[in-house]
């Protein structure tokens, strides 16, 4: 009988998650589960981007506990061409590799871009279109970034996700590195979840990458400007414009059309002023269920051998070179138009072009106000912010065309 | 290009490829943007023609000397108006609102008096409350 009792413990000690961290390998788990924790200091302590680096440090955790069965890497892990088998996945996945479903099926960061749109007000790019051409100038950060990742040895698909990271905008990242990182050129080196970590880290980073680059590439003069007020916008032009984005997009960079038409859906919800309930819903509660689902599985896809090899520390430093390039990018277009406007752009806004709504923008008011502080720069800054998350779609959609 | 050509490592990025990518992908978005920069100045012209009209009224009408007829403000005008016990910040904030759906609804609304309601019958938050949860869709 004690022989009995003596194996069933045993047993019960082998099946155990502190056996898995014992096997071979499993101190991994351990470093990877310190990794989470620090995701979760930052969310908590620091306030970092928590209501993404929350879900994603507790999918981590998640994941890297031994034996928990939610998330199975090998349901995912397609090379030569093979497509996801979702079959097998609803009838053989954990909960994690059924949230996970969304991400691959590229459904949660257009329901994302619903939201952001029912929030966001274009009218400081509409009263100042001018604006649009900084959010396409800080893209450049995304197509530069293509080069390095080139240089570093990753294939097409790789290098288009690394250099996505550059647009400053979670959704469109795990939107444009699912696709890519489930077609031919997927090596299984690097994943969504490894994309989407190093986003969301160098998102809630802004305003530490980008007010050194801001201040070394303007003069204090320029960095003082004061801009014109902004004209008032019309509630007819609040509501052509989605309307027409979308059409002008849609014809233009097809490829563009999930993201760019889910943005102009919420915002015209949004404006037209007659579907507050829908408004509501999109703004609260449907974001809020695609953010829990989208962390919590994204993070369980940054298993050890995603995160513990010399890839990752590739896609970490292009990463913030693609964060710094899009800066200047941003900042020097935004000297172009100081010049050619006779001084009256501030060159600050350009660096808010990078998306990272409202982060950038409000990075751009404080580091004119350093120079000035009756300075205000938010709202002429939110004009580039905006018109670079429609910038990073459109440039997704290229990526997507050219590196399937 | 050679000297990149010789450091990329995978067989299918050419140094040709990724400078398609760079190129291609630059200007596609600059063209899409500058498609949307030129559409909304247009609607701005078309949609801001009468405000600009307005003002080139009122710009003419100062040229000729012709002095508006400022009419004297009544002492007191504006507290009359003001129910006795309403604090300023109250009325701050009820003006705050009202501009509000006035830019929100594109109507120029003028508040003409602030007084408050008689007690009789329900809570009017509670009447908005029932309207917005029982509005069909």
């Amino acid at each position: 009988m004690i022989d009995k009792f003596l194996d069933t413990i045993v047993d019960i000690a082998q099946e155990s998650g502190i056996a898995g961290f014992l096997a071979d390998g499993g101190w991994k788990n351990l470093v990877m589960i310190g990794i989470s924790f620090i995701f979760m200091y930052l969310a908590i302590g620091k306030g970092f981007e928590p209501l993404l680096l929350l879900p994603i440090s507790f999918g981590m955790l998640l994941t890297n506990l031994p034996f928990t069965e939610m998330y199975h890497p090998d349901l995912w892990n397609i090379s030569g061409g093979a497509s996801i088998d979702f079959g097998k996945v609803l009838h053989d996945g954990g909960l994690l590799d059924i949230l996970y479903m969304g991400v691959k099926l590229q459904l949660y960061p257009p329901l994302i871009f619903l939201g952001i749109g029912a929030m966001t007000d274009f009218a400081p790019l509409i009263a100042n279109p001018k604006s649009f051409l900084l959010g396409a100038a800080a893209q450049g950060g995304i197509f530069f970034t293509f080069i390095g990742a080139a240089l570093l040895g990753f294939t097409a698909a790789e290098a288009g996700s690394i250099a996505i990271i550059g647009g400053a905008d979670g959704p469109t990242a795990i939107f444009v590195s699912s696709r890519l990182l489930s077609g031919n050129g997927a090596t299984g080196a690097i994943d969504t979840g490894t994309i989407a970590l190093a986003a969301y880290t160098y998102m809630a980073l802004v305003p530490i990458i980008q007010p050194p680059i801001m201040k070394a590439l303007t003069t204090k003069k320029e960095r003082a400007v004061k801009m014109d007020q902004l004209r008032p916008v019309s509630k007819t032009e609040r509501v052509i414009f989605p309307i027409a984005v979308t059409i002008v997009i849609a014809l233009l960079v097809p490829s563009a059309a999930p993201l760019v038409g889910m943005l102009m859906l919420g915002n015209l919800l949004k404006e037209s002023g007659v579907c507050d309930r829908l408004v509501k819903t999109a703004q609260n509660e449907l974001m809020n269920i695609i953010t829990i689902f989208l962390g919590v599985s994204v993070g369980a896809t940054t298993t050890a051998d995603k995160i513990m090899n010399t890839k990752f520390l590739g896609v970490i430093i292009l990463g913030v070179l693609a964060f710094c390039l899009g800066t200047a990018c941003g900042v020097l277009f935004g000297k172009l138009m100081y010049i050619f406007s006779k001084g009256k752009v501030n060159p600050l806004i350009g660096s808010a072009g990078v998306s990272a709504v409202p982060m950038a923008a409000r990075v751009s008011q404080k580091v004119g106000q350093q120079e000035n502080p009756t300075n205000y720069l938010l709202m002429h800054a939110m004009g580039p912010n905006v018109a670079g998350v429609i910038g990073s779609a459109v440039a997704a959609g290229v990526l997507l065309s050219i590196c399937v | 290009m050679s000297a990149l050509q010789t450091v990329l490592a995978t067989p299918e990025m050419t140094s040709g490829y990724v400078s398609a990518v760079v190129i291609t992908g630059l200007v596609v978005v600059f063209a899409c943007l500058v498609i949307l920069v030129l559409f909304l100045y247009i609607m701005g012209f078309i949609f801001n023609r009468d405000k600009r009209s307005g003002k080139k009224n009122v710009a003419a009408v100062t040229d000729k000397s012709v002095r508006p007829e400022i009419k004297p403000v009544k002492a007191n005008s504006s507290t009359k108006a003001v129910q006795g016990g309403i604090s300023n910040e109250i009325v701050a904030a009820i003006s705050a609102a009202i501009a509000m759906i006035g830019e929100k609804t594109g109507k120029k609304l003028k508040i003409k008096g602030i007084k408050r309601a008689s007690r009789q019958g329900s809570n009017s938050w509670a009447n908005a409350g029932k309207v917005d949860n029982t509005r069909p869709f």
